[in-house]
């Protein structure tokens, strides 16, 4: 009876060290969960400072600095032309064309064809 | 059995019994142990980073809110993570040396108001609500008790300035105290959603028109000044300034002149920028017509009161004519053939009664007149005694030349919403849109002219009130430009007022709108312009309206003979 009762005390014990070493695992593993999460935390921090920092670099009143230290200067609206008034490749080929006009002297004189495009400078001013 | 070998078996047994306690006792005794060791590796650690666990009685400081984007998805506005620096005053050895310690290594920290508020009894004390990380170390370094490092959300501006009084401002706790923070504080704290709020203002366009009117506000040497573009089609402002500005990631330093929101929170006599008004009202009345005439020979007499033109002509002037050279005269007989009931009604119908709504926190109630006299109708004809921010008066003038639909003026991306339709007649439209573009081509507004663009406007230039409506400061004027691009079709109206400005040599003295505002607004037209895609305005349409300049001629001179005005039609002319 008595052997019976002191290996079953043994067998508790066993068990309940296991049981406090998995205790123990979970704890660490639950730290080590934690310690994740909080370098998350600490890294969407970082990219949040990151990215204000990346907008004020990219403002506009920098970029606009920038830009004419590099001889670039922003487009106008004389410089935009819609899609259909850019002629076709034959109307190109044909104002590339140098055609030979005969003149009343006899001689003649090569001509080109000017392609109709609109004169955006006459808009406005 | 002898007795001697039962007394030995007892106790053998006796033995093995307390073996076994032992081994129980011990047993119980280590797990015992092994728990406090787990507890303090546990608990331990935090406990003594904690200090007295106050934080978990304050929470964080700072409320974390929504960051705010502009149309294109830039970042305007954006809460980074900080800490603030409190302390236990009970724990502190010596207070008075602790307060003197703290104020040494933090900046903008005063030794008495921190010896104040370590005050004895007192459990929790704020020493610094934004601290920079070499702050923090060097408060580590002083080694005191009692100190406690709170995590406080932080709102940042990364465009500083441009975007002053659209966005406003937060206070320390993170709680919105203008602009659109304090407008739609309860969307940006939603717990809920941490998606970006996307505005519906463009950092591009806002950066060209503060710069135009940062030039001109400075060149004029003028009190104020207020910008804004707004999105014709959909109500949407895609800029909006106001001079003198602020740095909102220093809400708390900015003086009440620059928080001054002038675009939305000052009501102005915008003068004859309500020209425009007049004109749609008497054209839509049907009891004037565009071929009409009006007898501008003269000053008009109504009561005691006199009413002249600043560009006098001194001649009969014709419905584009007195827009174009924007006739008082002209444009209070229009006004009386339209009647006192047809103008008030389209004031009232354009909004210009209403309160504003915009997602700002600023947002002033336009003063209406409190009777409706001959002299008042006239005076509004020409935009004295009525008083409305000039978003008000932007956003009537949207729906006259637009589509005829009037628009709540909206700062967040697709909040806008028609408001009313005014039911105008097309012809109307047109007719407006004609009369913008003479103004710009032949008239006052000829210096927001654009190469490329056709662009429509009318300039205003009115006196400023005295208070209690006692009449007129004398010398002190409010100039302004409305415009429109392009004006076949308008897309975009940019509005620009300057509040004082004083005449320059450039401007032979002058500081009407046309000579002040209007150029602001060309530059930034043909800045914005091809920015926002907008496509160079045709030739056909150029021919269009030349045509109904023939039909009604614009003569620039006081004889009025017709020959004159035939020549400015000339190319060149």
């Amino acid at each position: 009876m008595s052997r019976v009762a002191v290996m079953l005390l043994f067998l508790l014990a066993g068990v309940a060290s296991l049981v406090l070493g998995l205790k123990h695992e979970v704890a660490r593993l639950e730290e080590e969960r934690r310690a994740v999460l909080a370098a998350v935390k600490q890294l969407e921090g970082e990219i949040r400072v990151l990215r204000a920092r990346y907008a004020y670099l990219a403002r506009p009143q920098r970029l606009a600095a920038l830009a004419a230290e590099l001889g670039m200067e922003p487009a106008t609206a004389s410089r935009m032309v819609a899609l259909e008034d850019i002629g076709t490749r034959a109307e190109l080929a044909w104002a590339l064309r140098v055609v030979a006009l005969p003149l009343p002297s006899g001689a003649s004189v090569p001509v080109r064809a000017r392609p109709v495009v609109p004169v955006i400078g006459e808009v406005g001013r | 059995m002898r007795p001697g070998a039962a007394e030995g078996d007892e106790l053998r047994r006796l033995r093995a019994r307390l073996r076994l306690l032992s081994v129980v006792f011990l047993l119980a005794f280590a797990s015992v142990g092994m728990r406090l060791v787990d507890l303090e590796r546990r608990y331990g650690g935090e406990e003594r980073a904690a200090g007295s666990g106050l934080e978990e009685q304050r929470g964080p400081t700072g409320a974390w809110r929504r960051d705010l984007r502009d149309r294109n998805g830039r970042l305007v506005a954006t809460s980074v993570p900080g800490l603030a620096l409190a302390v236990d005053p009970s724990r502190l050895p010596d207070r008075r040396q602790a307060a003197r310690a703290l104020a040494r290594v933090l900046s903008g920290v005063e030794e008495a108001e921190l010896r104040k508020r370590f005050r004895a009894g007192k459990r929790f004390a704020w020493v610094k609500r934004r601290l920079s990380p070499a702050e923090q170390r060097a408060v580590q370094e002083l080694g005191l008790p009692g100190l406690l490092f709170l995590p406080a959300a932080r709102r940042v501006y990364p465009q500083r300035s441009l975007l002053a009084h659209l966005l406003g401002g937060v206070d320390v706790d993170g709680r919105g105290l203008a602009g659109v923070e304090f407008a739609l504080d309860r969307t940006l704290t939603d717990p809920r959603s941490e998606e970006a709020l996307r505005l519906a203002v463009d950092v591009r366009v806002q950066q060209l028109l503060r710069e135009e009117l940062l030039a001109a506000y400075r060149r004029f040497r003028a009190k104020g000044a207020c910008g804004l573009v707004l999105d014709v089609r959909s109500g949407e402002l895609l800029a909006l300034a106001s001079l003198p500005d602020f740095d909102p990631n220093r809400f708390a330093e900015a003086t009440p002149e620059q928080r001054r929101n002038r675009c939305t929170g000052s009501v102005y006599e915008l003068g004859s920028l309500f020209k425009v008004i007049t004109a749609a009202a008497a054209l839509g009345s049907g009891r004037v017509d565009l071929a009409d005439r009006f007898d501008a020979t003269q000053p008009l007499r109504i009561g005691r009161n006199r009413i002249d033109d600043d560009h006098a002509k001194r001649r009969w002037l014709s419905v584009p004519e007195i827009l174009a050279f924007s006739s008082n005269i002209g444009i209070v007989q229009m006004s009386f053939a339209a009647g006192a009931e047809v103008q008030r009604r389209y004031l009232e119908r354009l909004g210009l009664r209403d309160p504003l709504r915009v997602e700002l926190a600023a947002r002033e109630q336009p003063l209406w007149p409190r009777e409706w006299k001959d002299i008042v109708l006239a005076t509004v004809a020409f935009g004295h005694g009525i008083a409305v921010t000039p978003l008000h008066f932007a956003r009537a003038v949207a729906a006259l030349v637009g589509d005829g639909r009037l628009r709540r003026a909206t700062l967040v991306k697709g909040g806008g919403g028609v408001l009313r339709d005014l039911e105008l007649p097309p012809q109307l439209i047109r007719d407006l849109r004609f009369l913008l573009w003479l103004t710009v081509e032949r008239g006052t507004g000829q210096r927001a002219r654009v190469p490329g663009y056709l662009v429509g406007g009318k300039t205003g230039t009115a006196d400023k009130p005295l208070p209690g409506g006692r009449g007129y400061r004398s010398g002190e004027v409010v100039s302004s430009f409305v415009g429109l691009f392009p004006i076949e079709d308008p897309r975009y109206l940019v509005l620009v007022l300057l509040d004082e400005p004083q005449g320059t040599e450039a401007t032979f003295g002058f500081r009407y709108g046309g000579w002040t505002a209007a150029p602001a607004v060309g530059r930034v037209i043909a800045r914005a312009g091809p920015l926002l895609g907008v496509p160079p305005s045709t030739p056909r349409a150029r021919r269009a309206l030349l045509a109904r300049l023939q039909v009604y001629p614009v003569v620039n001179g006081r004889t009025g003979r017709r020959e004159e005005g035939f020549a400015a039609l000339r190319p060149g002319g």
